[in-house]
């Protein structure tokens, strides 16, 4: 089971990440994605305890997008492009929003997002355990997939194009899955999801002062650290 | 005093069917009552519970007639699939959720919840994923959550339908541990069991009607017992052909209908296969605990054979070796003499048929009618249309042409899925609990047509945890069981209940 390694509230990293992103997002420089790269990292430290062997493969992997990025830029330069930074930009960009996203992802157990949705920002209950059981339901169409492929396979003799099976396979899926869904809301009517006045919640997921100061910080930070790059002249603006 | 439910003049029609599927059902259910719906599957019983439940037509789609009072504060509900019930990530969540919405203060429930979960038992899964669990384990959560409500009323729809003969023994256990004053509405197929928890039965006519009953099973639907269903024909004299030389009874006299297998051409043979699970973390070469050690098995033109094991045995991980699911590191499997790894994917997947656990897995098409069709399309229109209501007729599914695979019953899937698998000819047919879900009566109708396959000369294998409906059904019975198959002792009979 993923269970929840985060030290801060999962609404309250979401919004430090999302600092730590937008930078990024605006520049075209090598120096802001190492500087937020390093921030992130930090953030991670202080938000929560993650699993470093499964964010370095995960990163790793996922940059790999970054890399081809990169030779794609030093193999065809655009005209009067230095493609080599060009490339070495674009991959440090990449990879920083890779490691941010991965770090938010490995630190916060989903459902105490979703928790803290409900609790701390009143998504609807009904909305909210929909999300759960759709969580739920995702190793279930994992599983339910390699049946289905498998069965179709026998039933057609393994004969056919391999895209027409896949969509065969996608639609009983999603069929089945629609199923699901409606079965899993009645449980949920049936236990009252809707009849509900004031809902409590025995795992309870609370913004405390420490999760206020803790994104005032995020803010300041990632302000600061902006502003310094800003002033250094390094900063590059381009969008996309 | 009061009845917590009243029903007078009820009728329900589900959306875009043409005829009710209830009608002029009167009932009146009082505090303590604990009744039995009972009925052939598709009669309504389950609309019934879910109209008493009060969430038909609330959120089922459909037109309700008559006066319908519903008397009671607190009403929980344990459905049939155990999956599908599961809406959070612990199972003390799990058990609260009801709680929770009715704004229970969370340490009282706290505290409610454990004492549920040690009254049943499974306190030890507090902090476990429900879907992590077996199926009975995840049913006696569910029931753990409609307990630790404290229900006026609990409504059960066949909640062991996908549960083996030990895990619903342990659900009906559980049933002990209701208050006195809870009132229970059950529909289930084990009559016999169900005669231990219930003081009246009502059954659903085939005309959508309620009537008194009682709990003896009628040839169609029984309490799960062999022997109930035997007495049933009996008193009729209407078993099915191949009932006679099947009906095990404990004498020792052979009947002159039993089959020698041996000199039948072998369909499947299984040779030395074995099976280990690859160690956490490890190369597959690298192999952790033994699931089976050097099988051998033989399915014979014209022969079914049932295996039989408890759950985990590896009834389904041997199904998927032969089906080429999972690989062959060890041992040999032949199909009509061909050994599976050595030929084409083309030859292997046209020796055999595979139908899955879930019968929804086998499902390509948005009515009946084309699901059926996709099998006819390599012969002429007209012939194929022919065909195909031939093949709807004979598999009882004429007046479902239209429905949508996944709103047939359980026992309609099953049969469709039969009924597809029976227009594609192939010498062998592996099936993976094909009983799942099913009531007696389906099941009856299942033994048929899976004769019907072997009398075309077909070999069929089947895992189930059924082992009435393996003894009834197949030629041979294998066990499954610490990683050895061992063949069951069949007693042929010459008594017969006709």
């Amino acid at each position: 089971m993923n269970r929840s390694a985060a030290r801060r509230n999962p609404l309250a990293i979401l919004l430090v990440t999302l600092f730590l992103l937008i930078p990024v997002l605006l520049s075209f420089d090598p120096i802001t994605p190492v500087v937020f790269f390093c921030l992130g990292i930090v953030n991670l430290a202080i938000a929560g305890r993650v699993n470093i062997q499964k964010y370095l493969l995960t990163v790793g992997i996922l940059s790999g997008v970054g890399v081809g990025l990169f030779l794609l830029n030093v193999l065809f330069p655009a005209n009067g492009m230095n493609g080599f930074q060009r490339g070495v930009t674009v991959f440090l960009r990449s990879t920083t929003l890779v490691s941010l996203s991965v770090g938010y992802i490995l630190l916060v157990d989903p459902y105490d997002l979703i928790r803290s949705l409900m609790q701390n920002l009143r998504l609807s209950p009904r909305i909210g355990f929909a999300l759960f059981a759709g969580w739920n339901v995702i190793p279930l169409l994992k599983r339910d997939l390699e049946i289905i492929r498998h069965t179709h396979a026998v039933r057609f003799g393994g004969v056919g194009k391999p895209f027409k099976g896949f969509l065969r396979g996608a639609v009983t899926l999603l069929s089945g899955a629609v199923r699901h869904g409606e079965r899993v809301s009645l449980s949920m009517a049936a236990r009252g999801i809707d009849e509900m006045n004031n809902r409590t919640f025995i795992k309870t997921i609370q913004w405390t002062w420490k999760d206020t100061i803790y994104c005032f910080m995020g803010f300041g930070v990632t302000v600061g650290a902006f502003l310094l790059i800003l002033q250094s002249g390094q900063f590059v603006f381009e969008l996309g | 005093m009061n009845p917590l439910i009243r029903l007078n003049q009820v009728g329900f029609r589900y959306r875009g069917a043409k005829a009710p599927i209830l009608r002029g059902v009167n009932l009146i259910i009082r505090r303590g009552d604990r009744i039995l719906l009972r009925g052939r599957s598709g009669s309504g019983k389950s609309s019934l519970l879910l109209i008493l439940a009060g969430l038909a037509p609330e959120y089922v789609t459909g037109e309700i007639w008559g006066e319908r009072e519903l008397g009671y504060h607190r009403r929980a509900v344990v459905l049939q699939n155990p999956e599908a019930q599961v809406v959070t990530p612990t199972v003390e969540e799990e058990v609260a959720f009801a709680l929770e919405n009715q704004g229970k203060d969370p340490v009282w429930i706290r505290r409610r919840v454990r004492q549920t979960l040690e009254a049943l038992g499974i306190a030890h899964l507090s902090a476990r994923h429900p879907l992590s669990l077996s199926g009975g384990e995840c049913q006696r959560v569910s029931l753990a959550a409609a307990i630790a409500m404290e229900p006026d009323v609990l409504f059960l729809d066949e909640p062991t339908s996908y549960l083996d003969e030990d895990s619903s023994q342990k659900f009906f256990q559980a049933l002990e541990l209701l208050h006195p004053e809870t009132s229970l509405v059950m529909v289930e197929h084990r009559l016999e069991a169900a005669s231990r928890v219930c003081q009246k039965a009502f059954r659903v006519q085939e005309d959508g009607s309620l009537l008194e009953s009682d709990f003896t099973p009628e040839q169609g639907e029984s309490g799960g017992s062999y022997g109930e269903i035997a007495m049933a024909w009996g008193r009729k004299g209407d078993a099915p052909a191949g009932w006679k030389h099947r009906l095990k009874v404990g004498t020792s006299k052979r009947s002159k209908d039993f089959k020698d297998w041996t000199g039948r051409v072998p369909i499947l043979t299984i040779e030395g296969l074995s099976h280990q699970w690859p160690q956490n973390g490890k190369q597959p070469s690298e192999m952790g605990t033994v699931l089976f050690h050097d099988l051998h098995l033989t399915v014979r033109a014209g022969e079914m054979v049932a295996l039989l094991g408890p759950s985990g045995a590896g009834k389904t991980t041997l199904l998927g070796k032969i089906s080429g699911r999972l690989p062959i590191e060890k041992g040999r499997v032949f199909i009509e003499g061909k050994d599976i790894v050595t030929i084409s994917k083309e030859t292997f997947y046209s020796l055999f048929m595979l139908i899955p656990q879930n019968p929804e897995h086998m499902f390509l098409s948005e009515t009946v009618r084309e699901e059926l069709s996709t099998v006819q399309k390599s012969i002429d229109r007209a012939d194929a249309q022919l065909e195909m209501e031939r093949i709807a007729e004979r598999f009882g599914l004429t007046h479902r042409l239209e429905a949508h695979p996944f709103r047939l019953s359980e026992g309609e899937k099953r049969r469709l899925n039969l009924a597809v698998a029976f227009q594609i000819k192939r010498p062998l047919y592996l099936l993976d609990e094909p009983t799942y879900g099913l009531d007696e009566h389906a099941k009856i109708l299942l033994r048929k047509d899976l004769q019907s396959l072997t009398e075309e000369g077909a070999g069929v294998l089947f895992v189930t945890h059924d082992k009435g409906f393996a003894e009834t059904t197949a030629d041979t019975v294998y066990t499954l069981k610490d990683g050895q198959l061992i063949r069951e002792v069949k007693h042929e009979p010459i008594c017969c209940p006709a």
